[in-house]
């Protein structure tokens, strides 16, 4: 059950939210969802991963410049593709602290396209080439 | 009243959506594996030989591929001027029909026998047929997603001919829409043993001035079909609640 995104239903306000964020969880196209322009980095523990059709969730606690925590909802691209390119389902772990490059969501704050991460062990793992 | 609906439609939506998010965490995941191709078994005597899996070239952006804007009717540019990218029908689990799928990032199983082409794609986990019986397309045909195929061979080429198409898919990511008056001609030319050159011409009188064509390579792969359903976690839960 994900405690999270029921929490945000919880008013007609935190709903629109909701609606926004699953626009750009369905299955699309990354020009439409996502800014190339806006490009965003960070670093944080993975809190939770999805490796789900049609695309593949996961998601990472980080730390703002204010101390605040922050939780980052990144988006990669359908499974089967991501295994082809070597990204194996084991490689991203609850409670694995990575570092996550990519592009932020038009739609809603700490939700981004996550082109490339850099596991544990310092390998690197690509849901897209760069663009 | 009209409140009283909409609220409604707000609770059953977020119903709806709940169980969708339930269901998603409960339920099972995509395939962690892969696998090798099944043999590819030998086609029909005397034909060129299809069967296989067959890995295809991903074109998101066919103006990147053309080298400038589809040849547009008016009716055609003013469907693409106003494109929304959320709207993209494979974005909410609907069929890509029998064009675009050859140019996703998805694999194609391609089983070959005298009287009929069948494809089996990952991409939705979708399948498609054309009749190499001699059988001609009925008159009236239905519009539907993947209209019907009868195909042809000529020397060491396919020819499939597609019509009865409805007007709902993107003919590519990037937002190229169609009319329901499309007419499909994709030759599928054997050019090695593990190669095939892919052409689709797209006819269509409402949204293109001109017959256009586009290119391919498929190669064979080196991988399976995996299972792909696109339904099991997407949360565009707008698109598929209707008025």
């Amino acid at each position: 059950m994900n405690v999270h995104y029921l929490a945000r239903a919880g008013t007609s306000a935190a709903a629109l939210v909701l609606f926004a964020a699953m626009s750009a969880s369905a299955h699309h196209s990354f020009s439409g969802q996502f800014n190339a322009d806006d490009p965003v980095a960070f670093e944080g523990v993975v809190t939770r991963i999805e490796w789900q059709n049609p695309h593949v969730w996961f998601y990472v606690d980080a730390v703002d410049e204010d101390g605040n925590v922050v939780h980052w909802e990144a988006e990669t691209t359908n499974p089967n593709t991501l295994l082809r390119r070597g990204w194996k389902p084991d490689d991203l772990k609850v409670g694995d602290r990575v570092t996550v490059e990519g592009a932020r969501a038009f739609c809603c704050e700490n939700v981004m396209n996550a082109r490339n991460v850099t596991l544990p062990d310092g390998r690197r793992v690509f849901s897209r080439d760069a663009r | 009243m009209r409140a009283s609906t909409s609220r409604r439609r707000g609770a059953a939506v977020a119903l709806a959506t709940a169980a969708l998010l339930a269901a998603a965490a409960a339920s099972g995941q995509a395939p962690r594996q892969l696998a090798a191709p099944p043999p590819a078994d030998p086609g029909p005597e005397g034909l060129p030989d299809f069967n296989g899996v067959w890995a295809v070239e991903y074109i998101p952006n066919v103006e990147q591929r053309i080298g400038g804007s589809v040849p547009y009717t008016d009716a055609g540019q003013e469907a693409w001027d106003n494109r929304v990218m959320g709207e993209d029908p494979t974005g909410y689990c609907q069929p890509s029909g029998p064009s675009r799928v050859f140019h996703t990032p998805f694999p194609v199983q391609i089983i070959q026998t005298e009287s009929q082409v069948s494809f089996l794609f990952e991409m939705l986990h979708m399948y498609h047929r054309v009749f190499t019986d001699g059988r001609d397309h009925p008159e009236p045909v239905d519009k539907t997603w993947w209209g019907h195929s009868i195909g042809r061979y000529e020397g060491d080429s396919l020819i499939v001919d597609t019509v009865g198409l409805n007007d709902r898919t993107w003919l590519y990511t990037s937002g190229v829409q169609h009319s329901d008056q499309l007419h499909l001609t994709q030759v599928f030319e054997k050019t090695g043993p593990d190669s095939i050159r892919y052409t689709v011409t797209y006819d269509d009188p409402v949204f293109f001035a001109e017959p256009w064509s586009v290119t391919s390579e498929f190669t064979r792969s080196e991988y399976d079909l995996l299972e792909f359903i696109c339904t099991e976690n997407n949360r565009d839960i707008a698109h598929f609640i209707t008025e």
